[in-house]
């Protein structure tokens, strides 16, 4: 994951490998920023994502600004973990859900089945 | 459901978030926390094998964050407690509110209802609408109804409640669901008989209450010039002489006048009898849009003022007076405790229509007051059918509640189905759709989720905190009855209590 880099009319520019990172964990994280920044989302060199923050007219361009963008690369890596644990669990995830909401009768056969 | 396992370690599926640099707070499917160093967070993802985890194990095995050859009982065990835990869902629906009357004897500068002069025409509920009205309420496959008069000021319109009152306790005769009524009222006016009639068939009162007299006649003005809270404060005690101490509950409404004197608005409602309060933001409806001017504050602006409330009840309650925060209550019951708690603006699917509906006055039945408040300013988007015209079927089998089940399941929206406190949150889709046009809502600019999150974060930080004292009052409040002695009286060993 590249470093942010600062250009000019208050933009940050983000550059993210796809070998590591998905492109939902980037949009995920990308989307917690919407209060902030206009965001453009678009492929860049060796198939990498180009993250492009440009700040909302009624936000200053601060360290405030500057910090946020900054803090898209955690983010990013955050949603990366939730997708990596969503993808471990989410059969399971499945199953829990399909058990706590099938009608009781039916609940109690699938436990006869399963004994 | 046999899930098969070769013994190794199975992650199950949990929430979590960073709360700072070195601490991950992990929520699992059912609302059960704990709180893991870094360390351990990245131990936990790494384990293939229970000895990866040392210690650790057995702690989270009991919190059904991980499972191994017992994964069948896991599965079984979270899914009986996400099904107690949703148990509100089989109560479709349970919550009805009725609007007598559009009239009303007040005009506040932040009625979410924008409200008509007493004297306006063809506002109120006839006897019909209110016969078919409670026909369609009994369609309700609940075990429970709660019919809810509102306005307006319903008491403008007694004959009407006095109408349904009657009819609904007849029709249950034969129905036997559990039946309450509430008048959600300003109390401007009082009658002998009213009270007569709320005390023999045990009807409530709900009404609002915004603090000492500056505050309250501030925005919560009478047409006729009065002051409203002379005639509330004379009239709020003249019902709980007819009808009970308990009779009464009160909400305020947080404007930007009164957001900085919230210690003081606590201590004028222990004057006034009240146990507790509801710190209650101001909603994005009716002329409190018209004048955000000068009642609006910022999301972050409330929840600090709510924080410093919130630490002046703890306070009270710690030297031996009960009183207790509504919203902070219910909140700490999903936290705390495995039971279901069906509160119609913070559910997963929405409670509006399934927990929830609203009758207008001309027979028009919406999923929230909200939904009606905007069919006001023009917009009947959430319009749902009508009592003359439609069934129970068709009103609450139509494509508008369809569509809220179908949009507002806080699982699968954007945001709300990575975040830590999903198991005890819920989508507002009314709400988001007067945020943002569109009934899913934008989480990052969204000010109902920056409330929650900030109310969710200060009640996570105290239950971290983990002082005994302080989890003693908020127990307290989920079993609603004082702490049996203060914590100096417990520290001195005298349990005996007041």
């Amino acid at each position: 994951m590249g470093m942010v880099e600062k250009l000019e009319d208050g933009e940050y520019r983000i550059e993210i490998s796809s070998g590591l990172y998905e492109k939902e964990a980037v949009f995920a994280a990308a989307h917690r920023l919407n209060e902030l920044f206009y965001i453009r989302i678009e492929p860049a060199a060796e198939g990498n994502f180009a993250v492009t923050l440009k700040c909302r007219e009624s936000q200053q361009n601060g360290p405030g600004a500057e910090k946020a963008a900054h803090g898209l690369l955690n983010g990013i890596l955050e949603e990366q973990v939730r997708l990596d644990i969503s993808r471990r669990t989410g059969s399971l995830r499945e199953i829990i859900y399909q058990h706590a909401f099938l009608p009781i009768e039916e609940q109690k056969s699938d436990n006869e089945k399963t004994k | 459901m046999k899930k098969q396992n070769d013994g190794s370690l199975t992650l199950l599926p949990f929430h979590f978030r960073h709360l700072d640099r070195e601490r991950v707070l992990l929520v699992n499917l059912s609302g059960e926390y704990t709180l893991l160093s870094e360390d351990d967070f990245s131990k936990l993802l790494k384990a293939r094998a229970a000895e990866d985890l040392g210690d650790l194990y057995y702690h989270l095995k009991g919190r059904h964050i991980v499972a191994d050859g017992d994964l069948d009982l896991s599965i079984d065990l979270l899914a009986t407690k996400m099904r107690s835990k949703r148990a509100y869902m089989r109560d479709f629906t349970a919550l009805h509110m009725v609007v007598t009357t559009a009239r009303c004897s007040c005009i506040c500068d932040y009625c979410q209802a924008s409200s008509s002069d007493p004297g306006a025409k063809n506002m109120d509920m006839t006897v019909e609408v209110a016969d078919k009205v409670v026909d369609v309420i009994f369609g309700s496959p609940s075990p429970g109804i709660k019919i809810e008069f509102q306005g307006g000021e319903p008491t403008l319109n007694w004959p009407v409640i006095e109408f349904i009152v009657k009819k609904a306790i007849n029709v249950n005769r034969a129905a036997k669901k559990q039946l309450e009524f509430v008048i959600c009222s300003n109390l401007l006016k009082a009658e002998e008989k009213w009270a007569r009639f709320c005390r023999d068939n045990k009807v409530f009162f709900s009404t609002s209450l915004d603090g000492p007299k500056r505050f309250h006649d501030l925005h919560r003005k009478s047409r006729d010039g009065g002051s409203s809270y002379d005639r509330f404060v004379k009239n709020l005690q003249f019902y709980r002489k007819k009808t009970g101490r308990y009779a009464c509950s009160a909400l305020l409404t947080i404007t930007k006048s009164n957001i900085g004197n919230l210690r003081e608005i606590i201590d004028h409602y222990m004057d006034m009898g009240f146990r507790s309060i509801f710190l209650r933001a101001l909603n994005p409806y009716g002329f409190a849009v018209t004048n955000r001017q000068n009642l609006g504050y910022s999301a972050s602006e409330f929840v600090a003022a709510y924080r410093d409330a919130l630490e002046y009840i703890i306070e009270l309650n710690l030297k031996g007076t009960y009183f207790s925060e509504l919203y902070a209550e219910f909140l700490l019951m999903r936290i705390l405790t495995p039971f279901s708690t069906g509160f119609v603006d913070l559910q997963s699917p929405a409670g509006a229509g399934i927990s929830g509906a609203v009758y207008d006055y001309n027979g028009e039945v919406y999923p929230a007051d909200e939904g009606r408040m905007l069919a006001r300013m023009g917009d009947r988007r959430f319009l749902m059918g009508n009592v003359l015209h439609n069934s129970h079927r068709e009103i609450f089998g139509g494509p508008v509640l369809h569509e809220i089940v179908r949009e507002s399941c806080v699982e699968m929206m954007p945001l709300c189905a990575g975040c830590v406190y999903q198991p005890y949150c819920g989508a507002d889709p009314v709400r988001y759709y007067v945020e943002c046009g569109d009934i899913r809502g934008r989480r990052p600019e969204s000010e109902f989720c920056a409330k929650n999150m900030g109310i969710l974060d200060y009640l996570f930080e105290k239950l971290i905190e983990d002082d005994e004292k302080v989890i003693d009052v908020f127990w307290s409040w989920i079993q609603r009855e004082g702490l049996r002695c203060t914590p100096d009286e417990r520290d001195k060993g005298n349990t005996a209590g007041n």
